[in-house]
């Protein structure tokens, strides 16, 4: 029987081995993506002690693998790069996915204020009036849409299907544009801060 | 930190490095293979995946010197085969330690021996004279290497 069997046939009948199995992989992998990330933000451990209220010899122990950690230490730590934390359960071949992907080298999680991901959620006053704007200038390309021979004017903004403009031809354009403008401002408040 | 090294000019001869594939790990071979004995003989189940999971995890990082293990090259006589430990850690609070070197070419480790350290006291106690010594006999030929797998599911 092969090394994988083995190890599958172990997994499936004895706990403590799946226990152990898991945490050789916690213990490893939490570490390095501390370490990587602290080199990816080029901070000593001193500095990134003091960004997350803590000593540098807590740094030093986490980035040690075999160390115990609470779910509050990573969470301060996450606080202190700037990153969320997800703490998940999951099937081991997602858990061993992930591991094989790893690399402490090519790691990194972007932190908020350049996760443009997260920000372009959030709708500012001035951000609502710049689309209420954008929204107008679609209007005008939905109008043009109408008119044989012209292009409708193609907006980034609208390019995913969630936000896509309309296709109601019975709508008036004033309504549209309003109607767009909540579709967005609704959809972009969900899960923004 | 992943290095951009495509190429150097000089006198406009291209010199191109080779890209980083990964470290490949050897285990010291005499006849017998001791570490592979260490790991099989010596180590918990617990241990065993420990072991693998930091080789895989180290085996992906150019840098030894970012090794999440890496502890110390050696002091003293052990300096001349540039001798080297790591680490480990697992459930039982046991520290393990193995001895390696680098080499012999580019982004190869070779595993010398494999021990437990607690306080100054390394178990078995002539750990760093046997690695010393199965350093020179790979430097003279002999002894061999056989590569150590690390089965993505092992």
């Amino acid at each position: 029987m092969s090394d994988k069997f083995q190890l599958i046939d172990k997994l499936e009948k004895n706990r403590v081995s799946r226990e152990s199995y898991t945490r050789s992989k916690v213990s490893v992998s939490v570490p390095s993506q501390i370490r990587a990330l602290r080199r990816r933000r080029k901070l000593t451990q001193q500095e990134l002690a003091q960004e997350a209220d803590m000593k540098q010899s807590r740094i030093s122990a986490i980035e040690r693998p075999g160390t115990q950690l609470n779910i509050d230490t990573l969470i301060r730590v996450a606080a202190a790069f700037k990153v969320g934390l997800i703490v998940k359960f999951a099937p081991f071949s997602e858990m061993l996915e992930w591991e094989n992907g790893f690399s402490q080298d090519s790691f990194n999680a972007v932190e908020v204020e350049r996760d443009w991901k997260f920000g372009r959620r959030v709708t500012t006053k001035r951000r609502r009036k710049t689309l209420k704007s954008r929204v107008s200038l679609l209007a005008d390309g939905e109008s043009a849409r109408t008119q044989p021979g012209t292009q409708p004017m193609q907006m980034g903004l609208f390019t995913s299907p969630a936000v896509q403009w309309p296709n109601n031809k019975t709508t008036t354009p004033q309504n549209d544009r309003a109607s767009a403008a909540n579709t967005y401002v609704q959809r972009s408040t969900y899960g923004g801060v | 930190m992943a290095i951009e090294r495509k190429a150097l000019t000089y006198n406009k001869k291209v010199i191109e490095f080779p890209l980083f594939k990964g470290w490949r790990f050897f285990d010291y071979v005499d006849g017998s293979n001791p570490v592979e004995q260490w790991y099989v003989g010596e180590l918990s189940e617990d241990a065993q995946f420990a072991f693998t999971a930091t080789l895989k995890d180290i085996q992906k990082v150019e840098n030894p010197q970012h090794w999440l293990c890496f502890k110390r090259f050696l002091s003293g006589q052990y300096r001349k085969h540039r001798i080297w430990e790591l680490w480990f850690q697992c459930g039982d609070k046991r520290q393990y330690r193995i001895l390696g070197t680098f080499g012999p070419e580019r982004w190869q480790v070779t595993l010398l021996t494999g021990c437990f350290h607690k306080s100054k006291v390394y178990t078995p106690p002539d750990a760093l004279d046997l690695a010393y010594k199965r350093a020179a006999a790979l430097t003279e030929g002999r002894a061999q290497r056989y590569e150590r797998q690390i089965p993505v599911d092992r």
